[in-house]
């Protein structure tokens, strides 16, 4: 515990020296946003080396997260880099946890969008021990191990999900934070899904949606988040009119909240149900611009699984040449982005046996259904159908 | 107040942040729950709540109910310290005139850790971050390039240019 809090006036001073800071810092950090890579090559200037700076830094990275995710990472590793530069006992140590714990956890979260869910779980726990220094930094504690629970959840350690949402909701209830105590019970349910118990998901998700439309009707990006995931729940169930309406909604919200990643999410699940009901031609259209999208913002992974539905579409419309054409390009794609081993190994067999496939669809669906997976597991090995051996 | 004073709160101001009366509302409370239900000490109850404040001016995003935050944090705060204090033990009354066994090398270790900090503060930022990653954080080279999306043939090669860097640019200085 800090001594240099003792007083109000002690508090107070440093509330506004830090308010100052920040106020300094918005010229400078809006500047860094436009320059390129340079700045990583200087070195970082003593004005910089600020609690203030460090937290200007870390909104503006965290801001563009959804249409930067490779820029917003870069500007929360450079706000690690100044905050390790702030001069020692420049504040209560309480502020120098509160803002490298702050850096930690959005790196994490920046990891996750390219599926880089080790180097994301490397930087919740660093998150996680950073605020762990401090006795007031317990809700930032249960934030950083929420986002431990969620790597947990994307790479199917189902058990440790499960227990740190339990633990984290206990907080965050005490807190009086009810909606994130619904993200825990949000996460909980995915992990039913991965398991396999769609059914029971989907009625847990629509529960949720009633329940938040009581306690936070204005909590779009809530809203959005369940209307997309159950959307896809529901579309394996096969209820496709009632997953088409909730992806709709899932779309119009992130339209509104301005997260074109979202709305990339949910027009690829439209797609999907346009795939299945064999409306191929509406769905290209949809399926490429996602595709786009995905690789603008750096994230060949997602891109070339979405390719895999379009190279689908191309062969259900006896297209193959060009559907081959597409898997060579998806298989530079992953080997210049140094990408997954076995997933090059698999796309690698169907550029081979796309062109002689008798079932080409089943194929391209077999090795689309890996990929995917290897994004949970990324030691997952590819095994070549009966049919095509 | 001097002018100088006057601005530092207006710059608190200028974020939309009045603290003051949530303040002059909550601390009492705060540093009664830390007193009555943990039989913590009134100077550090305070410096406790004062904590739980600093905490909640930090934190980005806006909290929906503020009451209960903070009686959430101080109810935490206060077991995470008991904890804590349950790990101190009382020294014995012969040991307060010895000298305190972690300064028993602070001559050698010292000089090295100020040499380390100065070398550190005259890197690239670059190089800050991927010595950061490797030194202190324990980070193996194939997790250094995961973290800076690149190979681990570059992210070893950037290493020890970045050691060699500190190594130049720290007697650079040193001898000017």
């Amino acid at each position: 515990m800090s001594s240099r809090l003792a007083t109000r006036e002690a508090l107070f001073d440093v509330m506004e020296q830090i308010a100052e800071e920040r106020i300094a810092a918005r010229p400078i950090v809006e500047e860094l946003l436009s320059r390129g890579d340079e700045v990583w090559d200087e070195e970082i200037p003593e004005s910089w080396r600020t609690a203030g700076f460090v937290q200007e830094l870390t909104a503006a990275g965290a801001a563009i997260v959804e249409t930067n995710p490779k820029k917003s990472l870069s500007l929360a590793q450079l706000a690690l880099t100044v905050a390790t530069t702030v001069p020692p006992d420049t504040y209560p140590t309480l502020v120098q946890a509160f803002i490298e714990g702050n850096v930690w956890r959005d790196i994490g979260f920046a990891h996750r969008y390219p599926s880089a869910y080790e180097a994301a779980l490397r930087a919740y726990e660093a998150a996680y021990r950073t605020f762990s220094r401090e006795c007031a930094l317990a809700y930032e504690q249960a934030r950083a191990q929420f986002g431990r629970a969620t790597v947990f959840l994307f790479t199917r350690r189902d058990d440790d999900a499960l227990e740190i949402l339990e633990r984290t909701a206990d907080v965050f209830h005490e807190f009086g934070d009810e909606k994130s105590v619904l993200n825990c019970e949000i996460s909980q349910a995915t992990v039913h899904f991965f398991r396999g118990n769609v059914q029971s998901a989907t009625v847990k998700y629509l529960e949720f949606i009633e329940r938040l439309k009581e306690f936070a009707p204005d909590d779009l990006y809530t809203f959005g988040l369940l209307y997309g995931n159950v959307g896809h729940f529901l579309t394996m169930l096969g209820r496709n009119g009632e997953a088409f309406t909730a992806l709709q909604r899932a779309r119009e919200i992130f339209t509104l909240l301005g997260m074109p990643s979202e709305v990339d999410r949910a027009e690829w699940g439209l797609a999907i149900i346009l795939l299945s009901s064999g409306d191929f031609e509406t769905a290209l259209p949809l399926l490429r611009n996602v595709r786009e999208a995905h690789l603008k913002r750096g994230l060949p992974e997602n891109a070339g699984l979405i390719a895999l539905y379009i190279v689908d579409a191309l062969v259900a419309t006896d297209r193959r040449t060009e559907a081959l054409e597409l898997v060579e390009r998806v298989l530079g794609e992953f080997v210049n982005a140094n990408l997954n081993q076995h997933a090059i190994t698999a796309l690698g067999y169907l550029r081979d046996l796309l062109p002689v496939a008798i079932k080409p669809r089943e194929t391209v669906n077999d090795v689309r259904a890996y990929v995917e997976r290897l994004r949970n597991d990324r030691t997952s090995r590819f095994l070549l159908p009966e049919s095509q051996e | 107040m001097t002018v100088a004073a006057e601005n530092r709160i207006s710059a608190l101001l200028a974020l939309g942040l009045d603290f003051d009366a949530l303040y002059d509302e909550h601390f009492h409370l705060l540093v009664g729950i830390a007193i009555d239900r943990f039989h913590i000490e009134e100077g550090e109850a305070k410096t406790l709540a004062h904590e739980v404040f600093l905490a909640l001016f930090l934190k980005a995003e806006k909290v929906r109910d503020v009451r209960s935050w903070l009686v959430g944090a101080i109810f935490n705060a206060s077991k995470q310290y008991l904890r804590r204090r349950a790990h101190d033990v009382a020294l014995p009354p012969e040991i307060l005139n010895e000298p305190d066994p972690k300064l028993l090398h602070i001559s050698d270790v010292l000089p090295d850790q100020i040499a380390a900090r100065e070398a550190f503060a005259c890197l690239s930022a670059r190089c800050q971050l991927a010595l950061r990653l490797r030194y202190l954080e324990g980070y193996s080279i194939p997790e250094i390039a995961v973290e800076l999306r690149t190979t681990p043939r570059y992210a070893q090669n950037l290493v020890t240019r970045c050691l060699r860097q500190a190594h130049v640019r720290y007697t650079g200085k040193d001898e000017s």
